[in-house]
């Protein structure tokens, strides 16, 4: 009897300690604060921001604007001599012999549509979800910073697979455009949109971009790794080069280019040229002439053989894949004098020469530049130049660029028989300044010229299947609607 | 099952059919989704192995000190895939992110060998000759003019280039279709000898290996590229050799030249041991003792012309098997003991 009792009250107790205490569930059930599922990414404004982030970083791929992009861009012409004959790193890109099952062009397919999927995600979910932030101009930079971003992906995307525009203004096919969330299995086939209508909505999106993006940013690395109001509008510039629709440049560079020196961006960020140009390539790389660049630190590398550093500078500071060809702008000492300061960005190595733009060490930290102010200003000389003819304006632009380096030969309109051989010029500086970030090949695709050959690689004329790259094996086999290059 | 001379050998045959349902594959994604991996995995089908078994064993020998026994087994394998998701579409695999030689289609067995036929060498220029889908003959070179297509009919008309998407056929299953093995017991006295042998075949291997060896970018070849086609010598059977040229012998996309047969017979492990006799043992301290060295790996005969033709470069991959780039073989490994009961 006396035990019987004992366990009743013991019981008892039990139950009544227990009642009150019961379950607290929220102590209990944590969620993880840096693992969680699909279905949450959205619910705080941190992630929003995080995953802003995340779409740069996409972009940033190895494979894409973290080096060999910009590289692709580069080798494909006459500027550089492959030293290492190594597969991965571009070889059959340089000398041409790319086939559908090539690395190169299906690791750049796939790493350009993963950003491009990320930022269709994003802004379908940024739509959402816009009551979480609480901010509808929040919402929009958000959204603007992904669309600027597609359009740099799409844009990238018809340099190399696609025709240019000025074949046939854009009615030769382009490439598949994929605008919605692609987050299950099925919905592959899809055919690929024209040049034109791939543009169109590359045009689309940097007209929002530049609507929608916040004018600066706080801080100046922000302002050269985040997108802002210039940034849009100078690609843009970039992309109407493309298009041949040189008025139009002109219209979108006067609202960041001035009338007249010195040129400086009145609105937003006051990008301007710096008066030596190796600062734009030193640490911290956040100079006001860099408009927008892809950050790397010793915690964030480009990836194995993926830096601009790893092909271009000789060891032990790289692999030294490419080196200059003397053949090439380097070779032509009366426009790209001796005391130049972009001589500066040559280094001579026994008997070659490379290339010094981005010499910070072996781990490659150097930023990966998109586009810059000089570029800006250069193409806005050239677009007045080919609707304008000799204009004064052209002259002091492509001035201002020469001179920033070297100061002795100013240019006058007298220089230049017609706007033709203004051009001209303008396109030789392009390739002085511009060496080594990734312009050239495309420079002669825009124009509808044969890609220079270089050693023993043969020139690329245009009717050449090789002016373009193939589509990638991948995509052909599940994508029934995609049709190849010839 | 069955017995035989009294017992004395014992055996069995078997028919086993084994479907598979619901397999969970890597469905492959158009890379313009831009889906991580370019792949989901989905629940993608069926795939069924049927064949029969055959075992017999037991003691063929004993007289006197005198005894062996032994067992062998033999065993059919037919592996098809019945059904794929997406409309039964097929699945390439693709090895180490480089080139894709296998495929998973619907009728065959699962991961076969997918290629672009070749047809040897043209004695005429050295080029190598493909055969597109269509039965057209085309040659390839490496180095051409400005203006000119590397790829060329026979008689040099301009000609598209030849590809695995194109133009590729499936060659034959990585999975052998018939194994087995063979297990003899030797024992005379105190002596025991043991043979263990296995085999298989039915199957082909790419040999990856192979193209590399005659991979004519800055890479070392193998002694038969002393063979080469040249004006002296319009028999070779290595193409014309042109630097940098990575597409004749098969590394920019698979050819059936590298397609070789993986049957083997393979001596897997050779045991001989020593039984000391009791007599000669301290019984209170040593109960049992026996020596032996053994062989693993002893002898391989099969005509693979690479190591082992039973490597596979992608491991136990369900969708890229079969595949030989520059594959480390099993290794003969010599062993020497001592078994001691106490």
């Amino acid at each position: 009897m006396q035990l019987y009792k004992k366990s009743i009250i013991l019981l008892v107790a039990l139950v009544a300690l227990m009642l009150p205490n019961a379950c607290q569930k929220d102590k209990l059930d944590q969620e993880p604060k840096n693992l969680f599922g699909e279905g949450a990414i959205f619910d705080t404004p941190d992630r929003f921001l995080s995953l802003a982030n995340g779409l740069y970083d996409a972009m940033k791929s190895g494979n894409f604007y973290g080096g060999r992009f910009i590289v692709y861009g580069d080798i494909r012409a006459e500027e550089f001599l492959n030293e290492t004959g190594n597969g991965v790193t571009g070889l059959q890109t340089w000398n041409h012999t790319l086939v559908e099952s090539s690395n190169e062009v299906n690791n750049l397919w796939n790493a350009i549509y993963y950003c491009i999927n990320s930022c269709n995600i994003y802004i379908a979910g940024v739509e959402a979800n816009k009551a979480v932030l609480n901010n509808d101009v929040l919402a929009s930079n958000y959204i603007a910073e992904a669309r600027f971003i597609r359009a740099v992906c799409y844009h990238s995307l018809l340099q190399l697979y696609a025709r240019p525009y000025a074949d046939g203004n854009g009615s030769k096919p382009g490439v598949p455009l994929r605008l919605r969330p692609e987050t299950s299995a099925g919905n592959n086939d899809l055919a690929r949109s024209t040049v034109a209508q791939v543009s169109d909505q590359v045009l689309a999106d940097l007209d929002f971009a530049a609507a929608n993006l916040p004018d600066k940013y706080a801080t100046g690395l922000l302002n050269v790794t985040r997108a802002h109001k210039n940034s849009a509008i100078a690609f843009k510039t970039r992309v109407l080069m493309g298009l041949g629709r040189y008025a139009d440049v002109i219209t979108e560079a006067n609202k960041i280019v001035p009338a007249a020196a010195p040129f400086k961006a009145a609105t937003g960020v006051a990008h301007e040229l710096q008066a030596n140009v190796k600062n734009v390539f030193t640490t911290p790389y956040t100079t006001t002439e860099s408009i927008f660049s892809m950050p790397f630190t010793s915690n964030d590398l480009p990836g194995t053989q993926n830096g601009l550093g790893s092909y271009y500078n000789p060891g032990p500071r790289g692999i030294g894949d490419f080196s200059l060809n003397k053949a090439g702008i380097i070779g032509d000492s009366v426009n790209f004098k001796v005391a130049d300061a972009r001589r500066q960005f040559t280094l001579v190595v026994g008997a070659k020469v490379y290339l010094n733009k981005f010499p910070a060490g072996a781990e490659h930290t150097d930023y990966a530049p998109v586009i810059r102010y000089a570029e800006v200003m250069l193409n806005t000389a050239e677009a007045i130049a080919r609707t304008a003819g000799v204009d004064q304006r052209a002259i002091d632009l492509l001035n201002a660029v020469h001179g920033r380096s070297e100061p002795t030969k100013v240019y006058v309109a007298a220089d230049f028989a017609d706007g033709a051989a203004l051009a001209a010029a303008i396109l030789r500086e392009r390739r002085i300044e511009m060496l080594g970030e990734g312009f050239r090949s495309f420079d002669s695709m825009r124009l509808l010229v044969p890609i220079p050959g270089k050693a023993n690689v043969a020139t690329i004329n245009t009717d050449n299947p090789d002016y373009i790259w193939p589509i990638p094996t991948g995509e052909l086999l599940a994508n029934k609607l995609c049709e190849p290059n010839p | 099952m069955f017995g035989l001379f009294g017992d004395r050998l014992q055996g069995e045959i078997t028919y086993y059919e084994n479907l598979v349902d619901g397999v969970v594959l890597p469905a492959p994604q158009a890379p313009s989704k831009g889906i991580p991996g370019n792949s989901v995995l989905i629940n993608v089908g069926s795939f069924v192995n049927k064949g029969w078994e055959f075992g017999v064993g037991g003691t063929i020998v004993r007289s006197g000190k005198f005894s062996w026994q032994s067992n062998i087994n033999f065993t059919t394998s037919n592996n098809e895939v019945l059904e794929l998701a997406q409309g039964n579409s097929d699945i390439t695999g693709a090895t180490g992110g480089l080139e894709t030689a296998n495929i998973i289609r619907v009728g065959e067995s699962i991961g076969s060998l997918y290629v672009v036929p070749t047809a040897g060498i043209n004695p005429d220029n050295g080029r190598r000759i493909y055969i597109k889908r269509d039965g057209t003959k085309v040659q390839y070179n490496h180095v051409v003019p400005t203006g000119q297509s590397r790829w060329t009919t026979l008689d040099g008309a301009t000609a598209s280039a030849a590809s695995v998407a194109a133009d590729g056929v499936i060659y034959g299953p990585t999975l052998p279709t018939w194994f087995g093995g063979w297990d003899n017991t030797f024992t005379y006295g105190s002596f025991d000898l043991n043979v263990q042998c296995n085999y298989a075949g039915g199957n082909y291997v790419y040999n990856g290996s192979k193209a590399g060896l005659r991979d004519q970018r800055f890479w070392n070849n193998h002694t038969d590229v002393l063979d080469r086609w040249t004006e002296n010598n319009k028999d070779g059977s290595i193409p014309r050799v042109v630097f940098g040229d990575n597409v004749s012998n098969g590394s920019s996309f698979p050819i059936s030249e590298n397609v070789e047969k993986g049957d083997f017979l393979r001596i897997r492990n050779i045991t001989l041991g020593y039984r000391l006799p009791a007599s000669m043992l301290d019984r209170r301290e040593i109960a049992s003792l026996r020596v032996f060295a053994s062989v693993n790996n002893a002898f391989l005969f099969t005509n693979y012309s690479g190591t082992d033709p039973e490597v596979s470069t992608n491991g136990n991959s369900n969708t890229a098997p079969g595949v030989d780039r520059n594959t480390v073989p099993m290794p003969r490994t010599y062993t020497v003991g001592v078994s001691l009961g106490l």
